[in-house]
């Protein structure tokens, strides 16, 4: 990859002077290939598996789920910006792309869906810039609550009371992707797709500064890095990742309703990031995962979902909040050192 | 590299006169130290010249004006100033936290991470190579893949020294960069400031240690209640009665 | 003109309710510094406690209701414990979120234990109306704005007069320094989050009859409360009481000849249009947000 550069000598500890250089890659690990080999793998397993529909149904469920979660990673994770928006944003995409793919196609209906979510929280967090993260949390909640009921009562877009069916099938290379295992290779492609958008943001300078606005932004400020523009597009662009997953569930599932996409889900999908882990987008994976099974295995809970689902947040805020990812980060690093002697090299990032 | 100047600042404070009618010039080369009690307006007068608190009066750097409203303005004609905290970002690796002002010119966007990989990534290189430089020129590039917040204290104010370079500045104004440094470090800044100047930069240096001063600056500004009662070499304005009596008068650092 | 003056009518009820909520939010920020996400559902829990007080434990309305702000105040308590007592030295944003987590999990359980469908909370005061000089108003509105009136004036003399007033201001203007001038820190959190879900659950009962309720009702209220809190600036009681009062006049009159389909986004609406104008409050001189 083009990135990626031998890494030379191992840094000394020196105090000064003498200039040993050290030439790392730009970019900890190998994202791209990981993406890559993740969805080759993901392919191979699934076909040689052979599932019923039912579980096929939950693969690309935890794949349109990813797709979301990974877009309030960058939003929450690495921005900092708790927004009980993004099942909304997803909301958006659905309701949009089913109304312009009668006229557009699919593709480009899903591209419009995609746009105007785009538009839609840049402008909010526009209107929003000088407001503190606590005020721009809830009124994310408040977008939220106000897009929902709009939609709900606005025959057009909304259908009636908010359900639209008869939403045309997801297309590929000139075919309609009916069948839950003809989907599940178009939702792979898409998965792909999104996680290769995901490292290239994660292996760019975009990630430094996003930390840096959200840990000290007035330092950041001072710097010289933009930070209401950085705000705004990680926002607009987080949602966007909503809209895409958003949009494919609608052709997939061939109707929408309001209810799909409420609080609850916002809440579900911050339980995927949480529980996942917040250092990483694999955690917005993992966590997607966990919610897709969860319901299922844990069955016999029934109407104790969201009671479990309430605790388990509080008991991860409380003592985990890094997550699944965390936890393995930190039982790696105690791991003891093979060879007693050698210093260890600390990470780029 | 230009003249370094600014005349009648005054910055109020709903009716307190934190700083009244302050000039100076300085020229390429020279380390203009700014020295005063407490109170006597000196962090005021850099955050009125960075643009951080509205002042009236005229600062300059060649000739280009200086916009006291617009911090970014400022920052654009390459005068930049580090502050009394050490502010480094403890999330961030020593090198990406340098990294973050040599965007100032150059700027890669979301667009850019997506589409223009090839470009980003040479800008990438070519901003790591600036940063890295600068950590060596103030002698902490062993540390440039550390964490910010394994650094000490001293170290992170080498950190900020490294931003600002990084950054290509005409103009560094310091504020108390030997506050909490023992005798070596302080000698080592000391050094290090001296080499810096020989770039032809203008250091301003706010400090309370006389002795700091005296062997570094080429230029000294005396404030007292925020006003100026002396700018000359050192020599002369530790005599100048003024200066000892205001001095005296007031219990210092 | 009649016609306006009910609307009027409807919307100081309203607006009491909304200022009995941002008192319940008033008091705990002054007392913590935070805003709890469960003050909602602490609504909710109110008017349900009463239903199940009249319905399961065959109690007066009265009775019923007095249990029901007793019963929520002590689950007050029980959520400054788990969800807010661990977690004091961490940022404001990861306690809200602890809040969120705890609100899930009480609508969760009043679900299960009273079920999910729609309920009809009673009132003492029967469903009729009242007819003041041709103005027609609910019963139940008037008995709204009594009681909140009183329970205002009550925090008002409170806050003003009593030892545990002066603490909460102290706590309030400085953290530390209430804690080493020897006010009993955690005592008072414990006491402010029990007394914020009364006020709660008050407006709860209050404002349950007027319609059948479900279990989300409570956080619609919220955000109508939580509008009035910032808009009154979270600084004084009077100041949210005022702007309770307004948002719910403008919510009842506007709502009533303007977009009329979409009333329910009202308190949503209001809310943001808040934080985007003027998150200071109408009142603050200050140009920064509080939270």
């Amino acid at each position: 990859m083009p990135d990626s550069e031998t890494a030379v000598v191992d840094t000394s500890l020196a105090p000064t002077g003498e200039a040993r250089t050290t030439r790392r890659r730009l970019y900890p690990g190998h994202q791209f290939l990981v993406v890559l080999v993740t969805a080759v793998v993901v392919g191979t397993v699934v076909s040689a598996l052979e599932l019923e529909p039912l579980d096929l149904g939950m693969v690309n469920l935890w794949m349109v789920y990813s797709i979301i979660a990974i877009g309030f990673y960058f939003i929450f994770a690495v921005a900092g910006q708790f927004a009980l928006s993004q099942a909304f944003m997803a909301m958006v995409g659905g309701y949009v792309s089913a109304v312009a793919s009668p006229s557009t196609g699919v593709p480009l209906g899903i591209v419009c869906g995609i746009t105007t979510a785009g538009v839609l929280a840049a402008a909010f967090a526009l209107l929003m810039r000088r407001v503190t993260e606590f005020y721009f949390a809830i009124a994310t909640l408040g977008l939220a609550e106000i897009g929902t009921i709009v939609i709900r009562n606005w025959d057009y877009v909304g259908g009636v009371d908010g359900t639209r069916i008869g939403i045309q099938p997801l297309e590929a290379l000139g075919r309609q992707l009916r069948m839950q295992d003809e989907v599940f290779w178009g939702l792979l492609a898409a998965f792909t797709l999104a996680l290769l958008v995901a490292a290239a943001f994660e292996r760019s300078p975009l990630r430094r500064e996003l930390i840096a606005v959200h840990r000290t932004p007035e330092v950041a400020a001072t710097l010289g890095v933009p930070v209401t523009l950085l705000r705004v597009t990680v926002f607009a662009a987080g949602s966007m990742l909503a809209a895409f997953g958003g949009a494919l569930y609608a052709h997939w599932q061939g109707f929408v309703s309001t209810e799909a996409f409420g609080l609850d889900l916002s809440i579900g999908i911050f339980i995927m990031v949480l529980f996942g882990g917040t250092s990483s987008m694999w955690g917005a994976v993992i966590g997607a995962a966990f919610y897709v099974v969860v319901p299922v295995k844990f069955e016999f809970l029934g109407g104790y979902l969201d009671v479990f689902y309430g605790g388990l947040i509080l008991v991860l805020i409380i003592a985990f909040p890094e997550g699944l990812i965390g936890i393995a980060r930190s039982v790696a690093r105690r791991l003891p050192r093979r060879i007693p002697g050698t210093q260890r090299r600390a990470g780029v990032s | 590299m230009a003249t370094f100047g600014a005349t009648g600042i005054s910055v109020s404070f709903g009716g307190v006169r934190a700083t009244s009618d302050v000039s100076f010039e300085a020229e390429p080369g020279q380390i203009l130290g700014i020295i005063g009690p407490n109170g006597s307006g000196k962090t005021t007068l850099l955050n009125a010249l960075t643009g951080l608190v509205p002042a009236q009066g005229r600062a300059w750097l060649g000739d280009d004006q200086l916009d006291l409203r617009r911090p970014a303005q400022i920052r654009r004609l390459g005068v930049l100033r580090l502050f009394q905290a050490p502010q480094a970002i403890a999330e961030l690796t020593v090198v990406e936290n340098v990294l973050l002002s040599t965007s100032l010119r150059r700027r890669t966007g979301f667009v850019g991470a997506l589409l223009d990989r090839r470009g980003m990534l040479a800008a990438e290189r070519a901003r790591r190579e600036t940063a890295l430089a600068a950590l060596q020129t103030v002698g902490i590039e062993h540390l440039a893949y550390q964490h910010a917040s394994r650094l000490t204290y001293g170290q992170r104010r080498l950190l900020d020294l490294a931003r600002a370079l990084a950054a290509d500045p005409q103009v560094i104004m310091l504020d108390e960069p030997s506050a909490g440094l023992n005798q070596t470090e302080t000698a080592r800044l000391a050094q290090l400031l001296q080499e810096l100047s020989d770039t032809r930069r203008v250091l301003v240096v706010v400090d309370h240690k006389v002795d700091f001063l005296n062997s570094l600056c080429d230029l000294v500004l005396a404030m007292h209640q925020g006003e100026r009662i002396a700018l000359a070499e050192p020599a002369a304005v530790w005599a100048d009665p003024r200066v000892v009596e205001s001095y005296l008068g007031h219990a210092h650092a | 003109m009649s016609t306006f003056l009910s609307l009027l009518a409807s919307g100081i009820a309203l607006g009491a309710i909304y200022a009995l909520g941002a008192a319940g939010f008033l008091v705990l920020y002054k007392a913590t510094g935070v805003v709890n996400f469960a003050q909602g559902d602490l609504v909710t829990v109110g008017a349900y406690l009463t239903f199940w007080g009249t319905t399961s434990l065959h109690l007066g309305v009265w009775k019923a209701a007095l249990l029901a702000v007793v019963l929520t105040g002590l689950l007050g308590v029980v959520l400054e414990r788990v969800a807010y007592a661990p977690l004091r030295n961490r940022p404001h944003l990861t306690i809200v979120i602890s809040t969120l987590g705890a609100a899930l999990m009480v609508r969760a359980l009043l679900g299960l234990w009273l079920g999910t469908s729609p309920i009809t909370v009673p009132t003492p005061i029967g469903l009729g109306t009242f007819d003041i000089g041709g103005v027609v108003i609910a019963r139940q509105r008037v008995l709204i704005v009594v009681v909140a009136a009183v329970v205002v004036a009550t925090l008002g003399w409170m806050f003003a007069r009593t030892q545990l007033g002066r603490s909460l201001r102290a706590m309030a203007t400085d953290h530390a320094m209430a804690r080493l001038s020897g006010i009993r820190v955690r005592g008072i959190s414990m006491f402010a989050w029990g007394f914020s879900g009364a006020l709660a659950a008050i407006a709860g009962v209050l404002v349950a009859p007027l319609a059948p309720v479900e279990l989300g009702f409570g956080f619609s209220i919220m955000f109508g409360a939580f509008a009035a809190a910032i808009l009154g600036g979270f600084e004084s009681l009077g100041g949210v009481v005022v702007a309770g009062l307004l948002l719910g006049v403008v919510e009842q009159t506007f709502g009533a000849y303007v977009f009329r389909e979409y009333a329910e986004l009202y308190p949503f609406l209001l809310m943001v249009a808040v934080i985007a104008v003027r998150p200071q409050g109408l009142f603050a001189r200050r140009a920064h947000a509080r939270l």
